[in-house]
């Protein structure tokens, strides 16, 4: 696991590093301090991180942009803020997590386990996506499923546009609400958009959308999917 | 007739007859006093152009009376006398005499009855037998007066020209109370202005009332005369300054001690009596219209009420011309009082609001200082680094708290103060310095060259400037030097402070621009309170250092001043 803590203030930096070190030192492959995320870019474009640690004063308008900023990239972003009354806000566009100032280990190791594969404690509303430079919020509700291209993520949504993610399958799944379910290697898709199981030849299956769309269904979550379509 | 002394058969003049004109002559005879002598010989005069000469005078007049229920007859004169209807002595005014020294003055007005066996209508005969040897060489003639009718008429008339005066006599009398205890809380000349140009317009109402409503000799007349000038001129001086003072108007001194002598010399050389009175109120009140005038041009609050009293005035100056201080003078200055009131009653609210808006001001400043230690970035940081030194170097995490706990309770005792020493200030400064030093991993120094502990300045100004300079510079670990430096000028200091610019390399270039948002309201609203309008703040890189110049008068007010 690469982790990046931008931090400006030296001991807190420290203390995040510290703490780190000491709960998932052997999962550590590599942790770098930044101070600010404009200082940390040049490093984010040559080797992405899996997650980053984001010190911000969430009170103004600058501390929000950053966060978008952030939650539109590939890597997982934890927000660690003083601003508790910004959780929720913060959740909302997509952060893994978001641990209050002052923290010890304990609410590191929450941290920790969300990011081996847990999913967030609030889904996001929002998907922050990067198009030509700009920051676009995309409502999740809009989103009808999410399709694998390369290492990154196609969004298609409800009136069948697509906008590219820069997050993996698995990063996006990790924040989005539990409607959303993995049907297969390269799809998630919301259930309540797929109206029914289709057996195709060669014992492969099907998933319905309202649209009329087909999606493959891989062969060990069909069983998984009929559960929770509650078909069984 | 005198200023302002209506006499009682001036009203119901239906009723009333008045004697327009009487034979006169010089000399004393009993005789003279029948209704049937023969007086074709005696000279025949207007009642106002009698003569006015030393010795005995008889003068006789005929009166074609209306039939009446009772019969009255009020004869009014500088002069002590007997007289005389249709030959019978009805009543004397003091003693009649040949010489000073045998006569007494009586009184200026004397209302009899008429024997109702004499007050048949139709034509009657009056004679007075007359001698003024104490009538001062200034007073101007007999100023008589005789007028016969309904006995009632005559004494309801006199009554209701005394009671108007004595309505305003009240309401002038209550001003003037109202005004003099607002001196002695406020302590400002407009407010003693006011009360003394009501006192002044009451004893004007009671000398023009004496007469009527008490009487008194003959020859006090001319000492109620010189009293009601001397008033008028008191009160058009008093109306020039009360407004002046009123509405701030620049050389109001000069100008009302101007005005005064102005109008002291109207009185000498237009002369007594009610020429030069008129003279006195036409010029008063024309300069009164001039500064309400001005107070509207400037757009100073409630002028326009004060300007249309004096409006009012000026119109029934322009109207009643010389009967204007009979007629219309207290009724206007009523008026002219009553536009006073709403503009005093206007600025007492502004005022008030003012005190209000500037006890919110100071509330929400002291809150504004408080919330900025208390908000989540700087408490849970300072908490966070203290945290880590916990469990790491536990002695440093005590020195980190203490320093916290000395800039927190520091900031407490500041926060409620409007002013507090520099002494304090820079002992605000170094607690957080040194917070801020633990936190950063920095040694922080502020450096004060010429500063005077002793100065006031609004809590957390240079505080709020050093947080500034922490907060939007990235300096690098080891020693960081900020100066403060204070000069001296006559009325005014300049409090130089001036913090390194450092950033990590591409960290905060934007931040560099403007490097005071959020603090610099809060200066400035401090600023404001304490010195209005009164203090600047510059600010600017200077060779490699961020300089910030704020200019303060010496004399910063605790208070805002009204």
């Amino acid at each position: 696991m690469r982790v990046l803590v931008v931090e400006d203030e030296r001991i807190i930096a420290q203390r995040l590093r510290r703490l780190l070190l000491d709960l998932a030192g052997h999962e550590i492959t590599r942790l770098d301090v930044c101070p600010t995320l404009d200082a940390a870019r040049a490093q984010l474009d040559a080797s992405p991180p899996d997650v980053v640690f984001l010190d911000l004063n969430l009170n103004g308008a600058d501390g929000f942009d950053l966060l978008r900023a952030s939650v539109a990239e590939s890597f997982h972003t934890v927000v660690v803020s003083a601003h508790t009354e910004r959780a929720l806000e913060a959740f909302e566009v997509g952060v893994l997590d978001f641990v209050p100032k002052p923290f010890g280990a304990d609410r590191l190791t929450t941290t920790l386990e969300r990011l081996r594969g847990a999913r967030a404690q609030h889904p996001a509303a929002m998907l922050a996506v990067r198009t030509a430079g700009r920051i676009d919020l995309v409502p999740v509700a809009s989103v009808a499923y999410v399709r694998a291209a390369g290492s990154y993520a196609e969004l298609v949504l409800r009136d069948g546009s697509v906008r590219v993610h820069a997050k993996s399958l698995d990063r996006l799944l990790a924040v989005l609400p539990s409607s959303f379910e993995r049907i297969h290697r390269s799809y998630l898709v919301r259930l309540d958009e797929v109206v029914q199981l289709r057996v195709r030849e060669g014992s492969r299956y099907a998933a319905v959308l309202a649209s009329g769309e087909e999606l493959p269904v891989g062969r060990t979550r069909v069983e998984a999917v009929r559960h929770r379509l509650g078909l069984t | 007739m005198a200023a302002g002394c209506a006499s009682p058969g001036d009203l119901g003049a239906s009723s009333l007859v008045v004697a327009e004109e009487a034979r006169f002559q010089f000399g004393d005879d009993v005789r003279w006093a029948a209704p049937d002598w023969n007086d074709d010989a005696w000279p025949l005069r207007p009642v106002a152009a009698l003569p006015d000469s030393a010795g005995v005078l008889w003068l006789r007049m005929r009166l074609d009376v209306p039939p009446t229920e009772t019969l009255g007859l009020v004869v009014a004169a500088a002069a002590a006398r007997e007289v005389y209807w249709d030959g019978v002595l009805l009543g004397t005014a003091g003693r009649v005499g040949a010489s000073r020294a045998e006569e007494v003055p009586g009184p200026m007005d004397a209302l009899v009855r008429v024997p109702d066996s004499l007050a048949a209508p139709g034509p009657h005969v009056v004679a007075l037998r007359l001698s003024s040897f104490h009538r001062p060489e200034a007073a101007n003639g007999l100023l008589l007066h005789v007028v016969a009718g309904e006995y009632r008429a005559l004494v309801e008339g006199a009554l209701l020209l005394i009671a108007l005066p004595l309505v305003f006599l009240g309401a002038f009398v209550l001003v003037a109370l109202y005004h003099g205890l607002l001196f002695a809380a406020d302590r400002r000349w407009a407010s003693l202005l006011t009360a003394a140009l009501c006192l002044s317009l009451a004893l004007l109402l009671v000398a023009e009332g004496w007469r009527l409503a008490v009487g008194y000799p003959y020859d006090w007349h001319v000492v109620r005369l010189r009293i009601v000038e001397a008033l008028s001129w008191a009160s058009g001086s008093l109306l020039v300054a009360t407004l002046a003072a009123q509405f701030a108007l620049p050389q109001r001194r000069a100008l009302a001690l101007t005005v005064a002598g102005l109008l002291a010399l109207l009185l000498f050389v237009i002369g007594p009596h009610e020429v030069g009175t008129f003279a006195v109120f036409a010029v008063a009140i024309a300069c009164a219209l001039g500064i309400a005038g001005w107070a509207v041009l400037h757009r100073k609050p409630g002028a326009r009420f004060v300007f249309a009293g004096v409006a009012v005035c000026f119109a029934a100056l322009v109207f009643a011309r010389l009967d204007f201080m009979e007629s219309a003078l207290f009724p206007a200055f009523g008026v002219l009082i009553a536009g006073l009131l709403t503009h005093l009653g206007l600025q007492s609210r502004r005022q008030h609001e003012r005190h209000v808006a500037a006890l919110a001001t100071a509330a929400r400043l002291e809150a504004e200082l408080l919330k900025k230690h208390l908000q989540p970035h700087f408490l849970m940081n300072a908490l966070t680094s203290i945290l880590e030194w916990v469990e790491t170097d536990p002695p440093q995490g005590a020195r980190a708290l203490e320093a916290l706990s000395a800039e927190l309770r520091t900031l407490a005792d500041v926060s409620g103060e409007r002013l507090i020493p520099m002494a304090r200030e820079l002992a605000l400064c170094r607690t957080h310095l040194d917070v801020m030093g633990y936190r950063k991993g920095n040694t922080f120094a502020l450096e004060a060259t010429g500063v005077d502990g002793e100065a006031l300045i609004p809590p957390a100004v240079i505080h709020t400037l050093v947080e500034n300079a922490i907060t939007h510079n990235a300096y690098a670990p080891g020693l960081v030097r900020f100066t403060l430096h204070e000069e001296r000028a006559a009325t005014h200091r300049t409090l130089t402070f001036s913090a390194p610019l450092a950033s990590l390399p591409s960290a905060t270039q934007a931040l560099q621009v403007r490097p005071e948002r959020g603090g610099l309201r809060y200066i400035r609203a401090r600023l404001d309170e304490c010195a209005p309008g009164r203090w600047t703040l510059d600010a600017g890189p200077e060779s490699g250092a961020w300089v910030t110049r704020l200019h303060l008068p010496l004399d910063l007010a605790p208070v805002p001043s009204r």
